[in-house]
């Protein structure tokens, strides 16, 4: 017995193992914990800038629909162009307000609020940082990369438990990320998936082998345009 | 000396007196007992903390300065209580300025309530055996006495060189663990941001609350109205659904986070009914015939209200208000009546169960 005492001489390190590995395990964060805390706490603070946007979403390589506009938290405009057919667009314009949204076709008015159906085929522009935050909730790595005055955040998802894009439930996932890159006072948020179809869909509902989505946003000091007075009285979306 | 066995009496009872209406708040049978005789327990037990930190403040020091000069079993039992006292009183005004503080500090802190009252039950119940029936616990001598410490013991004595090994060592295990856990190719952030964190604790007013069959139950929409209506279980899927992920907040400390609630909004069902609310009130009834409360006319209608059936992808549970409740996503969980069986458009505003029994806020906001 002799070589254990006194005890404390076991027991001091053994409380040393005990504390210092267990607060080790619950209060120190990974460093993807790390980059994604991160991520998440700039992507606030780059939210309350206004950005010049310029968008593009791509389905299967092929062109779906362009934007151009300017956007801010509260307010936002954006000059749409989608595509009809292989040669032939639709244009119109869409203004953001607050959950609601004003969209001009031609000299006619409808709008909406954020809860319509058709607002969804805007998403992520009418809140595209929220919507990467509610996109890293369901990332399964991430990583960063600085270089040059650049920084690279990428997550990598395997699988979305409720998400859809532009009209499109995601789920299980071939290949998808989403990328942000920041550099002085300009971010590129670009999504590529690549998902799995859903066995529930039937064989004559459309599913896109591939979504590309891009958005740059450039910090300017202008403001969106005011949405004009003849937008409120006009019909509501159907 | 007189003075000090009074002080030692009034202690403990106060403190026998907290730990009774404790363990009666925290068990639901007991709860919901003295709900229904109507006696507002939270209130009793807040009164009574607030009569023993007095007594612990006015007293501390001369019992301090007596009890650290006897022997080591008195200098224990002293640091024991102070220490005690410290997470009791600390963590009960956590909870009772709950809404001053994160989620994770109040929830933290009923934990911390809770296992501190469990882990003193031991030491409370030897000592009061021990003083009731004059029973002397078969110490060593170094701990009741006066006396110099056995050879294994006294070489056990933590001192200055231990105390700089133990902090040494620890700081070393947790650089260890810290780069270890760094290194780790896991993204936990996620899950904890995601995940359900809490449980619900069951509060009721009556032992026998209602166990609803499908078929049984029933809610009504009368009143100061343009007309009443009625729908049962099965008309819950025909109205327009609405799915939230919201915090569910307790009055009494404790809070459960991301819980999804699948209901109708009070305001769509209305719509779809066609009724139209003509009264600035209106009272909500718990089917257990004893539970109420009353809102404004516009915060069921315009805050987004629900009317919840579904937690977290499932039927509620019978104990949790099956098969639907009331949910006011700014208010408190005493708002959010279980079982409800009636909404009642008034004149004036009925002044609920909680805020009867329990003088808690009519308007009960976060």
């Amino acid at each position: 017995m002799a070589i254990y005492r006194p005890v404390k001489k076991i027991l001091i390190p053994i409380m040393a193992l005990l504390v210092g590995s267990g607060a080790a395990y619950f209060l120190m964060p990974t460093k993807m914990d790390a980059i994604w805390r991160d991520w998440n706490a700039q992507s606030e603070e780059w939210e309350q800038a206004v950005y010049q946007v310029a968008s593009s979403y791509e389905k299967d390589g092929a062109a779906a629909t362009e934007e151009r506009g300017i956007w801010s938290k509260e307010r936002s405009f954006f000059e749409v162009t989608a595509a009809v057919s292989n040669d032939s667009f639709f244009t119109f314009d869409a203004h953001f307000e607050g959950d609601r949204l004003f969209v001009q076709s031609g000299d006619k008015w409808v709008q909406g609020t954020t809860s319509d159906r058709f607002v969804a085929e805007f998403s992520p522009l009418d809140h595209p940082f929220q919507w990467m935050r509610d996109m890293l909730l369901e990332a399964e790595e991430v990583r960063r990369e600085s270089e040059d005055g650049r920084t690279v955040y990428q997550a990598v998802f395997t699988e979305f438990d409720e998400s859809d894009f532009r009209g499109y439930s995601l789920e299980r996932q071939e290949e998808t990320t989403l990328t942000l890159t920041v550099a002085d006072d300009q971010l590129l948020m670009e999504f590529a998936a690549k998902p799995i179809r859903p066995d529930y869909l039937g064989p004559f509902s459309g599913y896109p082998q591939q979504i590309g989505f891009e958005l740059s946003l450039e910090k300017v000091d202008e403001q969106p345009p005011p949405v004009p007075a003849e937008a409120y009285d006009s019909e509501q979306l159907e | 000396m007189k003075w000090l066995n009074r002080v030692h009496l009034i202690h403990g009872i106060l403190l026998v007196l907290l730990l009774v209406t404790g363990l009666c708040l925290y068990m639901t049978t007991t709860r919901t007992w003295f709900n229904q005789l109507g006696v507002p327990l939270v209130s009793v037990h807040i009164v009574i903390a607030v009569l023993y930190i007095a007594v612990v403040c006015y007293s501390i020091i001369r019992v301090g300065r007596y009890l650290l000069k006897k022997p080591r079993a008195s200098r224990f039992n002293f640091w024991l209580h102070a220490i005690f006292f410290f997470l009791w009183a600390t963590s009960g005004a956590v909870m009772y300025w709950q809404a001053s503080f994160p989620v994770t500090l109040r929830n933290g802190a009923v934990v911390i309530h809770d296992w501190t009252t469990f882990l003193y039950l031991p030491w409370l119940l030897v000592h009061s055996v021990g003083h009731l029936f004059s029973w002397k616990v078969p110490w060593p001598d170094w701990w009741t006495k006066h006396v110099a410490l056995p050879p294994a013991i006294a070489e056990n004595k933590f001192e200055r060189r231990d105390f700089l090994k133990l902090s040494g060592l620890t700081v070393l295990f947790l650089m260890i663990g810290s780069w270890l856990k760094w290194l780790t190719p896991v993204l936990s952030a996620v899950d904890s941001e995601n995940k359900r964190r809490g449980y619900f604790r069951i509060y009721n007013v009556t032992n026998d609350y209602p166990r609803y069959e499908p078929g049984e139950w029933s809610l009504t929409i009368d009143g100061l109205t343009n007309k009443s209506e009625t729908i049962t279980y099965y008309d819950l899927p025909r109205f327009p659904a609405t799915t939230i992920v919201d915090d569910f907040h307790c009055v009494t400390g404790w809070s459960v986070r991301h819980v999804e609630m699948k209901g109708i909004k009070v305001k769509d069902l209305m719509t779809q009914l066609g009724i139209e609310a003509q009264s600035d009130y209106v009272t909500a009834y718990s089917g257990d015939e004893m539970y109420f409360d009353s809102f404004l006319t516009t915060q069921l209608l315009d805050e987004e209200a629900l009317l919840v059936y579904e937690l977290d992808g499932e039927p509620l549970k019978h104990a949790m208000g099956f098969p639907c409740r009331l949910y006011h996503p700014e208010m408190y969980g005493y708002k959010s009546v279980k079982w409800i069986n009636r909404l009642e458009f008034t004149e004036k505003r009925e002044i609920g169960y909680w805020q009867q029994s329990g003088g808690y806020d009519l308007n009960g906001y976060l």
